[in-house]
C-alpha cells in the first residue's frame, strides 16, 4: 500500500471555530469517561487579534508511531490504513506511550486505588480494536467502528465548518493545496503536527 | 575519639569507584545520549528557577508557527523524547547483559577471596539481642518493599516477557502503590543507617538505641550507604512526581516535558542502584554470611558478633 494510501487528520487553523463540536461528539458518540478526552479543541494567542487560531487534535496516526515502538507489552498494531490502535486486554497502563507521543493522545482514566491510573484510551479514527468487528466487546472497549460501516469518522462528519478533515493522505492534501491557493495570500506553512506525524 | 582519617589504602575504593564513575557518566551521556545535552543543561537551570515547562527560550522570541507548536504539543519534543524512546528500547535488551556482568564482578570477587567469610556458631542460645522491634520492621519493610518495586519495575520494562494482560497491570499499578509506601520506609531507612556515616555521633540516651543501627562507622559501608541514599532518593523522588503529575488535555504541554525528563532520571536510578543492592546483597549474606534470622528476632549469636561484628558487641559491652 503506498504512504499516500494512509488516512490521514488535517485540521484547518484558519476555519476551526473551537465549537467543541468534535469533541463533544467523540466523547458522546464513543461514551468515553469523564477525563477522558480522545480529542480536544486548543485555542492559541487567545484575545490577540490577528493571532488567534483553534485547532483541533487527537491522535496523529503518525507512520512511524513512536507509542508502537516504545510500548513494553506490544499492544499497538498498524493496519493497512495507517490507522494506529491497541488492545486494551493488553496494555499495562505504564503511560509510556504518552512520554514518546509527540500530541499527547494517549489517555488515562485515575480509576485505580489511589489515583492509580487505568489502561490506555485514545483516538482509534472510529475504527474499533481488535476484537470482532462492531461485536459488544469492541463497542464497550474502543466505542463506535465507523470505518467499517464505511463512515467517517464522527469527529470530521460532525465539523461544520469543515475544519476537521480525514481521509488517505493524497486527498487530504488535494484539498490542502486548493484551500492554500484559493486564500491566495500570505506564507502558509504546513499543517500542525505533520512533520512529527508523517515526516517532512 | 577514633581516628577517621583515611590512608591511601582505604582511599583506594573511593578512587576506582570514583573513576568508574566518570568513565561512566562520560559514555552514558556524550557518547550513548542522543538527547539534547545543551537543552537539558537549560531546562536543569530553568528548574532551579521555578520553570517546570520545559521552554528555555523566552516563547515570544519563537515565530507564530512555532508558538503555535508549543502551545499545542509542547516544548522541544525532539530534545528529550526520542532518547527516551531509545533508552526504553534499549533497557531491553541491554539490561540482562549488564547483570550479567555483575553477576560475573561478584563471583570474580568470591573466587578472588577464596570463598566467603562466615563465624563459627556452637551455642546459638547464647545471643544479643541487637536489633530493637522498630528497627526490625524498618529493615525488613524496606527489603520486602525493595524486592516488589524491583520485581514489578521490571516487570514494566520485560513487560515483553509476560505480554501484558491482567497481572501485568496489576504489578504495574502495584507498583505505584507500594512506591509511595516506600517513601516513609526509606526516610527512617536513611535515617537510622545513619551510623555509616563519618559524622555521625551516637546519642548518650538510651532510647535512641533502639532507634538508630548498631556498629560503627566504616569507610566501605559508608559507599553503600552514599549510594542507597543517592539513588533512591532519585528513584522516590522521581518516582512520586511523576505518579502525582498526571497531564489533563488542559495541562498537558505545561508538564510533559518535565515527566519524560524525570522518566529519563528515574531509569538511569534504577539501573544504578541495582548494581548497589547487589553489591549490598554481596557483602551482607554472600562474601560474609550473614544472619537472617537475626534480623527477624533481633538477636544475633554472641560468638557470631565476636567473629564478625565486633564493633557491636563492643559497644554493647560499654553500654
Amino acid at each position: 500500500m503506498s504512504i499516500d494510501a494512509r488516512m490521514k487528520f488535517y485540521c484547518d487553523e484558519n476555519r476551526c471555530i473551537h465549537c467543541d463540536g468534535c469533541s463533544v461528539a467523540c466523547a458522546e458518540a464513543h461514551e468515553l469517561p469523564v477525563g477522558v478526552n480522545r480529542r480536544k479543541v486548543v485555542t492559541i494567542n487567545e484575545g490577540k487579534i490577528g493571532l488567534e487560531f483553534s485547532l483541533s487534535v487527537a491522535c496523529m496516526h503518525c507512520t512511524d508511531a513512536p507509542c508502537e515502538e516504545v510500548c513494553p507489552v506490544d499492544c499497538f498494531y498498524i493496519r493497512e490504513d495507517g490507522i494506529v490502535l491497541h488492545s486494551k486486554e493488553k496494555c499495562i497502563g505504564c503511560a509510556y506511550c504518552l512520554y514518546a507521543c509527540p500530541f499527547g493522545a494517549p489517555q488515562f482514566p485515575e480509576d485505580g486505588a489511589f489515583g492509580t491510573k487505568g489502561v490506555m484510551d485514545k483516538c482509534t479514527m472510529c475504527a474499533g480494536g481488535p476484537e470482532e468487528t462492531n461485536s459488544n466487546k469492541e463497542r464497550e472497549l474502543y466505542g463506535q467502528n465507523r470505518i467499517s460501516e464505511g463512515k467517517v469518522p464522527v469527529c470530521a462528519a460532525m465539523c461544520s465548518t469543515k475544519a476537521l478533515l480525514v481521509g488517505d493522505a493524497a486527498s487530504v492534501s488535494d484539498i490542502f493545496r486548493e484551500r492554500v491557493l484559493s486564500a491566495g495570500h500570505g506564507v502558509q506553512s504546513a499543517p500542525y503536527g505533520w512533520d512529527k506525524a508523517y515526516g517532512k | 575519639m577514633e581516628n577517621n582519617k583515611l590512608t591511601m589504602n582505604e582511599m583506594k575504593p573511593y578512587l576506582i569507584i570514583g573513576f568508574l564513575f566518570l568513565v561512566l557518566t562520560y559514555w552514558y551521556f556524550w557518547l550513548a545520549t542522543i538527547a539534547d545535552l545543551d537543552y537539558v543543561f537549560k531546562f536543569l537551570l530553568q528548574i532551579v528557577q521555578g520553570n517546570f515547562t520545559g521552554q528555555v527560550v523566552p516563547f515570544e522570541s519563537l515565530s507564530h508557527h512555532e508558538q503555535g507548536n508549543v502551545m499545542l504539543f509542547g516544548p522541544e519534543y525532539e530534545s528529550i523524547a526520542p532518547e527516551v524512546v531509545r533508552a526504553f528500547e534499549e533497557r531491553q535488551h541491554l539490561l540482562p547483559i549488564v547483570f550479567l556482568v555483575e553477576f560475573l564482578l561478584f563471583l570474580t570477587m568470591f573466587v578472588i577471596a577464596k570463598g566467603r567469610k562466615q563465624a563459627k556458631i556452637t551455642n546459638k542460645d547464647d545471643s544479643i539481642l541487637v536489633y530493637s522491634v522498630f528497627q526490625r520492621a524498618v529493615i525488613l519493610l524496606n527489603i520486602i518493599f525493595m524486592i516488589y518495586l524491583f520485581i514489578t519495575g521490571f516487570s514494566i520494562t520485560f513487560g515483553n516477557i509476560t505480554g501484558g494482560g491482567e497481572l501485568a497491570r496489576f504489578m504495574r499499578a502495584s507498583h505505584e502503590m507500594v512506591g509511595l509506601g516506600w517513601i516513609p520506609i526509606w526516610f527512617l531507612i536513611t535515617v537510622i543507617a545513619f551510623k555509616d556515616h563519618k559524622f555521625f555521633v551516637r546519642p548518650s540516651s538510651k532510647m535512641w538505641k533502639k532507634f538508630f543501627l548498631r556498629g560503627k562507622y566504616k569507610h566501605m559501608d559508608r559507599i553503600n550507604y552514599y549510594s542507597f541514599v543517592a539513588f533512591s532518593t532519585l528513584l522516590v523522588v522521581s518516582g512520586f512526581i511523576i505518579w502525582y503529575i498526571h497531564p489533563t488535555t488542559e495541562t498537558y504541554t505545561q508538564t510533559i516535558q518535565l515527566k519524560r525528563f524525570l522518566l529519563f532520571m528515574h531509569f538511569m536510578g534504577s539501573a544504578i542502584i541495582s548494581f548497589f543492592t547487589f553489591e549490598t546483597v554481596y557483602s551482607y549474606f554472600i562474601s560474609v554470611k550473614g544472619y537472617l534470622p537475626g534480623v527477624i528476632t533481633g538477636r544475633l549469636p554472641k560468638e557470631y558478633l565476636e567473629q564478625l561484628r565486633v564493633d557491636v558487641l563492643e559497644e554493647e559491652n560499654i553500654k
